[in-house]
Parts: C-alpha cells; sequence; structure tokens
C-alpha cells in the first residue's frame, strides 16, 4: 500500500473511524511530535489490535504511546512483535503482555530475560496466574525498584516453576502480588529474597511467613530477616510444625528471636503518644504525619524532621538508632525540638508586623508588595528583599534556631541537656573542624553553646554571636530576627563575598532541625487568602490584625473561625481601636466573618414534621423556637451480624473478663445496713446502745444487727454515637475507621448490658442543616437484643455533620419518662459539633445548654471523644467534670466498659 | 451549763494562705449573716487551707470532719457511752460546733450516707437548730457557729452526687488550682524550694493539666507539687522528685506515664 502522501493515520481511520478520532487526539497532545515512522507503526499495529479483539486496540495504543513518539525502532519492533506473538496465542495474552511490557522493555534486556523466563514457566500454570502479578510488577518498575523487580520475578519464577496443585497456585497468585505490593520499599528487595527462600523450601510457609511479616518481622534489616528466615528453615527441618510456629511468631521463640534483631520502630507505633506530649506541652492539638505524606512537598535531602506550620513529619519507620528503645528517644528527641519552633511562634511571622515594630525591615521591605496572596508564606517575601536571599535565610535560621534554644535553656533545661549531646555529635560528624566556616562556628557558639573554637573569622563571628546576644531579648518574637538579619546582611555580604557554598545553609543539619518555609508557604497557601480578605475587612473598620494571626487562628480551628475568637484575637494581637460596644462588636464581627465567607449563611426553610427542637443562640442568649427538626431514621444495607460475631471473635478475652468484673457490678454488691432489726451479724455500736439503755430504765431498740442487702440497680443509660463523616478517617497506626472501632465498642457494651441488666438504648445521629438532623434508633429501651439490633449495628455507616445539642435533646426525650433511678445518657464523638450554620462558640454553646437541660430533668449527661487529643475547648463543650478524652479510639472498646462500671459503681 | 472549751480548736499561728479573688471577702460576709458555705473544687486545690485560716481570721475554733461512708448520724451528733458503770453522753463533733460557736468543716460531704446528710438540714436553714432524738435535746446552734462543706464535683460516679435540696442550703465557692505565679509562690513558701524550682514545679503541673485523657481526668494538684518541693529541698533529684510524687500518684495507664515523665525530662 503506498500512503506516502496521506497521513499515516488515514489507513487507521478508513480501518475504525471511532478509534481513529481517539488516538488523532492522543497524538495530537505528544510532545515532542512523533515522528512518520512511529505513527505509520501505530497505525499498523491499532488496525491489527482491532482485528483480533475490539478492547485490544486502545490498550496497544496505550503501550505505544507510552514508549514515546522518539521511541528507537528496535524497541517498537520488539514490542509489536511480541504482542504479536502473544496474539498467535489469544486476545488475553496479547491484552496482558500490550499493558504491561513497556516497563520491562525500557528496563533493559536482562530484566527482559528474566521477564520472558518467568512468564514462560507461569504460562505454564495458566494464563490466569499472570494478572496479578504482572500489575504488581508493573507497579515496581514505574517506581522505579528494579532491584525489587527483578527480585520478584524470580520469585514468581522460582514458586510457579514448583509442583503445586492448582488450588495452591490460585491461592498463591493472589498472595503474592499482595505480600509484594505492602512491603516497604527500602526493604522490599530483601523481603521478596526472603519469600523466596520460605517458598523454596516449602510453598506452604507462605501463609505463617506472612503472617510473622505482619506481625513485626517486616521490621527486620536485610540481613536480620535473613538471620530469622534461616533460622525458621532450619527449625522447619527438624520439626514442621515447630518452624511454622517460630516463622509466623507465634512460639515464643520464634518472638524473642524477631524482638532481638528488630531496632526499627514505625512512626504508626508511637504517634499517639508523640501527639499526646505535643498536646501537653503546647496545650494544643499538633499533628505528627509521616514523611510519606508531604509527597512532591518533601523538602531536598531528606531531613529527619520538618514542619509546615500545621503539623510535624517524622520518617515513616525511624531506623537510625541502635535498638527500639534508641529510635524511640530519637523520635521524641526530634519531636522535643521541633515543637519549640510552635511554642515560640517561629510559624507566625508576619512581614506587616516586623515592618510596623522593625524601622530597619521597614526600609528593607520598601519595595515589597507584602498584600498579595501568591502562595509563598511571609517569610519567604521577606528574605526575596535580599540581593541574596539564600545569605540571607542562612543567617536568619542561625538567629531562629539561637532564639528558639533561648527559650529552651530558660524553660527546659533538661530538654536542652538531652539535645545538645545529640546535636553536637552530628555536628562533628558532619563538620570536622578543618571544615569549619563562619556559619557552623556560629552554629557551635549559638545552639551548641559551644566555646569558640580557633578557625575562620574568628573575630567577625565573634561580633555577629554578640550582636545576638545583645539584641535577642528573652521572649523576642520571631520578627526580631528579621531585624537582626537587616542589621548584619550588608556587612555579611561584603565579609564573604563570592565564596562558594558558604553563603547558604549547609545541605545538611545535625538532625535536620531547621526551618523550611517553602514548606510553610504552601500548606498556609490555602488559609491566606481567606485570612488576607478578612483582614482587609477589618481594616476596613479601623482594626488592625495581622495576617499571620488569623492564619494561624483559620488552621488551629480547622477553617472556622467565630466572631468570639476574633474578639479574643482582635483584643490581645491587633492594633487600634476595638469597635464599641461588646455587643456591637460581636454583630460586626459576625458579619464580617459572614461577608469573608467564613460563616456560611442559614439555610432556608422547609417543611416540617418529624421532631422539633430549639436551639440555644448565646448571642441572643435566647432560644431560638423550633429551630431544628430531628426526624428518625432507619439504619439500611445490612441483614447480617457480622460485625456483631466478628467482634466477640476478636475480643474473646475481653469479653471473658468483662463478663466476670460486670458480673460483680450485677446486684452492685453489697449494701452495709446497720441498726437493723434482723441480720447476719451484731452491730456492736447498737449493743452499746441496747445496754445503756436499759441501764437508764429506757425501753431499749431492738435495731442491733448489720445486713447486707442486695440492692437491685436500677439504672437506664442511652449510647449515643456521633456518626459524621469524619468517623470515616482512618485510626492512626491501624487500618480500621473509627466508626469500625466504635462498632466494635458498641459489641461489647450490648454484652456488658446484658449482663448487668441494666435497661439500654443505643441511638446514632447525624445530619446536613437543621432541617434534617437525623437520629438512628439502633436499639430502643425495653427492645431485646435481637439479630435485627445487632445487624443494625453493623450497618451503621458515616453520614454528614453533627449537630449535636438536638442529639441530645431528642435523646433526652427517650430517657426522661423512664422510671429508673440513675438516667445516663453517654455521647461518643471524634469531635466538635459541626454543621451548616452550627459552628465555633455557637454550636459549642448550643450543646453545653442542652446537656444542662438534660441534667435539669435528672438524666446525666457524659461524652467521650476519641481520635483527637484533649483540647480544652471539650470543657466547654461538656463542662469540665462530664467530658473524657481517649486518644488512641483504638482503647475505646475497653474504656468505654471500664468508663461505664466507674460512673455506675456505688461506692 | 459549764462553759465548753473551745482552747483545742482555736488556732494559734496563722495559717498561709495566699488568696487569689475575693473569697476571703465572701467567706467572712456568709459567717456575719450566718449562712453555710459549700466550698468547690478539685482535690488539692487549697479548700482545707482556706478554712483553717478562716477560722484562724475570724478567732472561731475549727472542728473538721473527714466523711466517709460508714459515718453515721450518731458520729455527727453524739452518744451515750459507758464509762465506769455509767453512762455519759459524749457530744459528736457537729453537735460540739453547734454549741461552742465553731465553724465546722465536713470535708468531702459526697461521700457520707445519704441519710446522714439529712441531720445537716436543720441546722443550715434559718432555724439553725440541731433536734438530737437520743438524748432528746433540741440545740440552738450557737451565734457564731458556721457550717462549711466541701464538694468536688470531680470525676466520680453518677450515683454519686449531693441532692439539690442538701445544695441549695448552702453559699457556694468556686476553688481552683492558683494562676501560675501564684501557685510558685505558694509551693515555694510550703515545699520550701525557690521561686525559680517552685515555677518549673507549677509549669510542670499546667503541662499535665493539658493532658486530660481517661486516666488522668484529675491534673496534679497543688498538694502533690508541694510533696515534690519538699522531696527536692531534701535534696532528692528533682526529676526523680516529681516522678515519685506527681507522677506515680496521679495515674496507673502506662502510656499516660511515660507522656509524664517526657514533661518531667524536659524540665530538670
Ligand atoms: N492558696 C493557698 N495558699 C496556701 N497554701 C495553699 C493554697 N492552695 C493550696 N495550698 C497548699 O496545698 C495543700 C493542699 O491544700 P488543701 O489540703 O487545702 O486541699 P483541699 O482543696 O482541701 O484538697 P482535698 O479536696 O483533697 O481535701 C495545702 O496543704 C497547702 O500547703
Ligand atoms: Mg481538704
Amino acid at each position: 500500500m503506498a500512503m506516502s502522501d496521506n497521513h499515516p493515520l488515514d489507513f487507521l481511520r478508513i480501518a475504525d473511524p471511532e478509534t481513529h478520532v481517539w488516538v488523532a487526539g492522543r497524538v495530537a497532545l505528544m510532545r515532542p511530535a512523533p515522528s512518520r515512522r512511529f505513527l505509520t507503526r501505530l497505525a499498523e499495529t491499532t488496525v491489527w489490535a482491532l482485528s483480533l479483539e475490539s478492547g485490544l486496540g486502545r490498550v496497544v495504543t496505550e503501550g505505544l504511546l507510552q514508549l514515546g513518539g522518539q521511541a528507537h525502532d528496535d524497541l517498537l519492533d520488539d514490542y509489536v512483535a511480541r504482542v504479536r506473538r502473544a496474539g498467535a496465542t489469544g486476545p488475553t495474552l496479547a491484552r496482558l503482555m500490550a499493558m504491561h511490557l513497556v516497563p520491562v522493555l525500557a528496563a533493559g534486556p536482562a530484566m527482559v530475560q528474566r521477564f520472558d523466563t518467568t512468564v514462560g514457566i507461569m504460562r505454564g500454570k495458566g494464563t490466569y496466574t499472570l494478572f496479578e502479578p504482572l500489575s504488581v510488577l508493573g507497579t515496581l518498575l514505574k517506581a522505579e525498584e528494579v532491584e525489587a523487580a527483578g527480585a520478584y520475578l524470580d520469585l514468581l519464577a522460582t514458586t510457579f516453576g514448583q509442583d503445586i496443585s492448582y488450588n495452591r497456585s490460585v491461592r498463591l497468585v493472589y498472595l503474592l502480588p499482595k505480600a509484594v505490593r505492602d512491603f516497604v520499599p527500602r526493604r522490599r528487595k530483601a523481603q521478596i529474597e526472603q519469600l523466596r527462600s520460605v517458598i523454596q523450601t516449602d510453598p506452604r510457609l507462605v501463609d505463617p511467613f506472612l503472617e510473622g511479616m505482619e506481625k513485626g518481622a517486616a521490621l527486620l534489616g536485610a540481613t536480620d530477616l535473613a538471620r530469622f528466615v534461616d533460622a525458621g528453615l532450619s527449625h522447619h527441618g527438624r520439626s514442621p510444625k515447630a518452624g511454622i510456629a517460630f516463622l509466623s511468631l507465634s512460639s515464643e521463640e520464634g518472638r524473642h528471636f524477631c524482638a532481638r534483631l528488630q531496632k526499627v520502630v514505625p512512626l504508626s507505633r508511637i504517634r499517639a503518644s508523640l501527639e499526646r506530649y505535643l498536646a501537653a506541652r503546647l496545650g494544643h492539638r499538633l499533628p505528627v504525619r509521616p514523611m510519606s505524606a508531604l509527597g512532591d512537598r518533601l523538602p531536598e535531602g531528606a531531613p529527619m524532621v520538618c514542619s509546615d506550620g500545621h503539623a510535624i513529619y517524622l520518617p515513616d519507620e525511624i531506623d537510625q538508632g541502635r535498638d527500639p528503645a534508641a529510635n524511640i528517644a530519637l523520635a521524641k528527641l526530634l519531636i522535643r525540638l521541633e515543637a519549640g519552633f510552635f511554642e515560640w511562634d517561629s510559624f507566625a511571622f508576619d512581614l506587616a508586623r516586623a515592618i510596623d515594630r522593625y524601622p530597619a525591615v521597614a526600609r528593607r521591605a520598601a519595595a515589597v508588595e507584602i498584600r498579595s496572596v501568591d502562595g509563598r508564606c511571609d517569610a519567604e517575601r521577606f528574605l526575596d528583599c535580599f540581593q541574596r536571599p539564600a545569605l540571607a535565610e542562612a543567617i536568619w535560621l542561625l538567629w531562629e534556631l539561637g532564639r528558639v534554644v533561648t527559650g529552651f535553656a530558660r524553660r527546659y533545661p533538661g530538654l536542652l541537656r538531652a539535645a545538645r549531646p545529640a546535636l553536637q555529635n552530628e555536628a562533628d560528624r558532619l563538620w570536622p573542624a578543618a571544615r569549619a566556616d563562619w556559619w557552623t562556628a556560629l552554629y557551635r557558639r549559638l545552639i551548641l553553646g559551644g566555646a569558640p573554637t580557633g578557625g575562620v573569622g574568628e573575630e567577625w563571628v565573634a561580633d555577629l554571636e554578640r550582636c545576638f546576644l545583645e539584641r535577642m531579648a528573652a521572649e523576642s518574637p520571631v520578627e526580631a530576627g528579621a531585624d537582626l538579619v537587616c542589621h548584619v546582611y550588608d556587612a555579611l555580604a561584603e565579609r564573604i563575598g563570592k565564596q562558594r557554598g558558604r553563603d547558604r545553609i549547609p545541605k545538611r543539619l545535625p538532625l535536620g532541625w531547621r526551618l523550611y518555609w517553602p514548606l510553610v508557604g504552601r500548606a498556609f497557601a490555602p488559609r491566606a487568602e481567606a485570612a488576607e480578605r478578612l483582614r482587609r475587612r477589618l481594616a476596613e473598620q479601623g482594626i488592625r490584625v495581622y495576617r499571620a494571626d488569623l492564619q494561624q487562628m483559620l488552621v488551629r480551628q480547622r477553617g472556622e473561625l467565630s466572631s468570639e475568637e476574633l474578639q479574643r484575637l482582635v483584643l490581645t494581637r491587633g492594633q487600634g481601636p476595638v469597635p464599641s460596644g461588646a455587643d456591637g462588636a460581636h454583630a460586626d464581627l459576625a458579619a464580617l466573618l459572614a461577608a469573608a465567607g467564613l460563616q456560611p449563611a442559614a439555610a432556608d426553610a422547609a417543611d416540617g414534621s418529624a421532631f422539633r427542637y430549639p436551639e440555644w443562640d448565646h448571642q441572643l442568649q435566647d432560644y431560638l423556637r423550633d429551630h431544628v427538626r430531628v426526624q428518625p431514621a432507619k439504619v439500611t444495607g445490612s441483614t447480617d451480624d457480622d460485625v456483631y460475631q466478628s467482634t466477640l471473635q476478636r475480643h474473646r478475652g475481653v469479653v471473658t473478663r468483662m463478663r466476670r468484673a460486670f458480673e460483680l457490678l450485677k446486684p452492685e454488691g453489697l449494701t452495709l445496713l446497720r441498726q437493723w432489726p434482723e441480720g447476719d451479724a451484731f452491730d456492736h455500736r447498737a449493743l452499746i446502745d441496747f445496754v445503756i439503755d436499759r441501764r437508764a430504765g429506757r425501753i431499749p431498740s431492738d435495731r442491733l444487727f448489720i445486713k447486707r442487702l442486695k440492692q437491685e440497680r436500677d439504672v437506664a443509660v442511652l449510647l449515643l454515637v456521633d456518626l459524621s463523616r469524619s468517623t470515616a478517617n482512618p485510626v492512626a497506626g491501624g487500618q480500621a475507621t473509627v466508626l469500625e472501632v466504635a462498632k466494635e465498642a458498641l459489641v461489647l457494651f450490648c454484652e456488658a448490658l446484658q449482663v448487668v441488666g441494666d435497661s439500654y438504648a443505643i441511638a446514632g445521629f447525624s445530619g446536613t442543616g437543621r432541617h434534617s438532623v437525623d437520629y438512628f434508633t439502633i436499639k430502643a429501651f425495653g427492645e431485646a437484643l435481637t439479630p435485627a439490633v445487632k445487624a443494625g449495628i453493623s450497618g451503621l455507616r458515616p453520614h454528614r455533620s453533627t449537630r449535636m445539642g438536638a442529639a441530645i435533646r431528642h435523646a433526652t426525650v427517650q430517657l426522661a419518662p423512664l422510671s429508673s433511678r440513675v438516667r445516663l445518657l453517654i455521647l461518643v464523638s471524634d469531635g466538635f459539633p459541626n454543621d451548616l450554620d452550627y459552628k465555633g462558640d455557637h454550636a459549642i454553646a448550643d450543646t453545653r445548654r442542652a446537656a444542662q437541660e438534660a441534667r435539669a430533668r435528672q438524666v446525666h449527661v457524659k461524652a467521650i471523644t476519641v481520635n483527637i487529643g484533649s483540647d480544652p475547648r471539650l470543657d466547654a463543650l461538656y463542662g469540665r467534670n462530664h467530658h473524657y478524652v481517649i486518644g488512641d479510639v483504638r482503647d475505646l472498646p475497653d474504656k468505654l466498659l471500664r468508663l461505664y462500671g466507674l460512673l455506675t459503681r456505688r461506692s | 451549763m459549764e462553759p465548753l472549751d473551745n482552747a483545742p480548736y482555736l488556732i494559734e499561728n496563722e495559717p498561709y494562705y495566699l488568696s487569689s479573688g475575693d473569697e476571703a471577702n465572701l467567706f467572712q460576709a456568709a459567717w456575719e449573716a450566718k449562712l453555710p458555705v459549700m466550698l468547690k473544687g478539685p482535690t488539692g486545690c487549697g479548700k482545707t487551707r482556706f478554712v483553717q485560716h478562716m477560722a484562724w481570721r475570724l478567732g472561731r475554733p475549727l472542728i473538721t470532719v473527714a466523711c466517709h461512708e460508714d459515718l453515721f448520724a450518731s458520729d455527727l451528733l453524739g452518744r451515750y457511752l459507758l464509762m465506769h458503770e455509767e453512762t455519759v453522753w459524749v457530744d459528736g463533733p457537729l453537735t460540739r460546733a453547734a454549741r461552742m460557736g465553731a465553724i465546722c468543716y465536713l470535708d468531702e460531704i459526697v461521700e457520707a450516707r445519704k441519710d446522714t446528710t439529712v441531720v445537716i438540714h436543720p441546722l443550715t436553714d434559718d432555724r439553725r437548730m440541731l433536734s438530737i432524738d437520743k438524748k432528746g435535746e433540741t440545740l440552738r446552734a450557737h451565734p457564731d457557729f458556721m457550717l462549711v462543706i466541701s464538694f468536688n464535683p470531680g470525676y466520680q460516679s453518677v450515683l454519686k452526687d449531693l441532692k439539690q435540696s442538701t445544695r441549695q442550703r448552702f453559699v457556694g465557692l468556686q476553688f481552683d488550682y492558683p494562676p501560675a505565679a501564684q501557685e510558685a509562690r505558694i509551693v515555694a513558701e510550703e515545699g520550701g524550694v525557690s521561686v525559680s524550682v517552685a515555677e518549673r514545679l507549677v509549669t510542670l503541673a499546667g503541662r499535665v493539666r493539658n493532658v486530660r485523657e481517661q486516666g488522668l481526668t484529675e491534673g496534679a494538684s497543688t498538694r502533690l507539687l508541694i510533696y515534690a518541693a519538699q522531696l527536692i529541698s531534701r535534696g532528692i533529684d528533682p526529676a526523680q522528685a516529681c516522678r515519685t510524687a506527681i507522677c506515680l500518684p496521679l495515674t496507673d495507664d502506662d502510656r499516660l506515664q511515660a507522656t509524664l515523665a517526657d514533661l518531667v525530662e524536659d524540665l530538670f
């Protein structure tokens, strides 16, 4: 066919116009533009593929496009030939090859050869064995884990080269790719190799091995894992049972062996405790996140710790230390150091404030557009005022670290005593004395508290230090450092000249402890615009507030601000007049917030039915009548009680223990009645009275006994569970979600209450706006624990938001008519109330009000908050003595029961 | 009747008390108006010390009763005892206080049995009477008599609460841990340590009070800080003193203990 004067794709247009449109579209986007030869190949191969199976056309096109319009002819030929050869066997294999060959070919001939061998072996077992395994291979190659990919191919070859039954092979086809995908990248290759030697010994060892990996062997380094597997296999040689127990870490010996070798500490294991420490130290919640969550924002040089002003990031696994204890200590140290930036407000740097306060900064920043919002933070904007921003940043970092260390020295001598030797060691390692420069010399003085050492620029480095000591007073704000930068910059720039590498922060710092402004800028960017809008509006009213303060507040309140909080900010940090009259100020600020888009407008009224409740408006100091509509709802979507049963299974231990504990509660122990007319023993005090009365000629009382009485418990409790969207969040350090754990807690709660015999009910709530608060009754008072109730627990799903006040009011209505002596409402939630036009102080005030109303009706209201650190605002929400925080939700099932026991015990 | 000897109950030396509000004036006004007073607040924040101080200031004897589950009405009112073949009536602390015009302080009133609590009712309204059935006596309280109860509405069983009919007979004074600067002065004074060490202890307490998880619902009390200070002033290593006097008593939860230990380490 002669097509030279036509467009190469015309061939395809004639064969299949529809596919042509699609392919032409993709081709048009290719940069650089593809060669004519490539297009010809593309058209021919696609047409061939379409002839084989309609879906195959696109797959082949994709593959060729991935190879690229400039791909070498050999590569193109190879790809096409292989796909065509596979097509001779059938479209399924052709599709697999078309899909997965590209990264293999790109990896080079060695990989291709291994690939061919493995695929050949696997095809012997059936094409079905290729699907999952090849897709994981693609993932590895795309992540450029070439070595791991090679090891993986060998693993597959070994496995399927063995004589295994169909059933086992089906299982392995599922198990192996999944296991390999779940291994962590840095140890993946070593782990694959060990998996291979296990399979080589006996394919039946795969399950025990993977179980052991999950339980902790996955944390072993390469050589240690090899030692562990060797030991396991030699056990296996002597007794298969012992080998299985060892590898699966079910035997004491296996566990010990593994524990002795293990040194890696995954962040997920210590995160809760780190966050608890931070909440205690800072008085507000600060999340700790894995570095991997930073994605492409990860600063250069993969530091050990960094923060963006919202969270502190640590490596996903901490493995620098000798053993787990050393790694935990290291993680703690990093967190304690990094918390200094938060405690002394490094991230609250505001250029406008610096300009207002320090004339030197004002002169320097005269030309900067400080109001713009461009995804950078003020610190970056400030640094851009200098001809050599890197130099300014270098000196500023020293001032800032020095400022924080000064704070440590004053407030936390213990912390500094622990941190200095670690920083010092690292400094000595990173900066040998011979390579000292002005920056490291100054670092040693300001941060390590070292005596001046001989070396570079002795004199003027000492001058810089003096300058710091003179100008940085106790409690100087972050802006003071910026001022100091302006003072020394010119002299410094001249002194250093153009010495390469000396005019910037060294690549690696002790423990990687420093500030990364670009990270901060990007993290605050989403809030910056809202903050700037609000700042402008406030400025129009003559109220000056700094944007950085607004931004920080927005971050801490997760994007919501109430007029009260704003007013507090204006009063404490702002400048200039506050609008006259407290009430007026509130109204004005509320309007401002609404105008700045930070408080959504009220929803419009809708139909009326269901239940209506008032809501407390603390600005009006009055109720809004019939403001909220609560609709009873059904839990749908589940008819079996699988969650119920599996929870009982999993918590068998707790269930038994709990049953025993609640047996004791059951008759509520014994009450001792003194001076009783009949009973088990004499009451000695009454006996003395008896004698005395007789002597005095009075008629003695015959109430001479002590009686132990079983008293009936008379408790009714309603467990009310928050079903807002956030309960779909995963639990730190586990795969389960908050709601899943809550469900387990519900199950155990039911079991316990069945034992004690208290009357109980269970309900969930959620909603969208004041016109539709859903109230799901899972079990009503008096209803038996039927399969339907159990299925209801299984079927609970996260819904929308949290209008707590209304839910509490509706629950109170269920409890109040009961005649029980004690009526108790326990609310389980994972945060603060939050709904349309139900935020911040308003929501808190209404919730608290609802609880007070309940208490006035003799219903005790207690709340449990899970999955967030303690937050002082919880006191405002529920009342100081009426709530409990359980930082790690996984404790909820156990702790809920304990709490219930405590709350209803008699003595 | 022979005059009662109130000497054993008089407080000679001024008990050290650092006021952080208007509580002393309020208390005095209540005393003058013959109103009973309820002190609310967490454990170890200075309620008992305050009453001692006020008793000294008003020059009144002070009789303290620590309430417990087994406290009977007769334990408060009094009873007959056998003495040398004779029966003798012995006043209980409440009766004694009402007679001599003392301040009677019922500590942790919720711990007492409900039926015991009722005997104070006639004393706490405008009758100011105490009826002692056993003896057949109705006692009118001395004009200087005052009843003070303490109540820690803490994290306790919902079954343990004061009845409204009892609550509503008292005027309330709210206590809390003093503000940092004052708490430091108290700790320095009572614990015999320098102000800077005391400040550090108070910082620690502030941090500990930030951890309000289940298992650590009561923050570190001023009392515990003073204990730690007293150990430190006797030469115990500060970190050790904090662990012994503050961390260990506070909670049995290992994980919370670990956090507390970290906070201590930062400070000393
Ligand atoms: N304002 C204060 N002035 C002086 N000392 C104080 C003050 N507050 C607390 N203290 C010290 O704290 C210690 C504990 O206080 P106190 O015994 O009065 O507590 P409490 O509130 O009665 O506690 P509890 O409820 O456990 O009985 C006192 O011994 C005293 O040393
Ligand atoms: Mg006391």
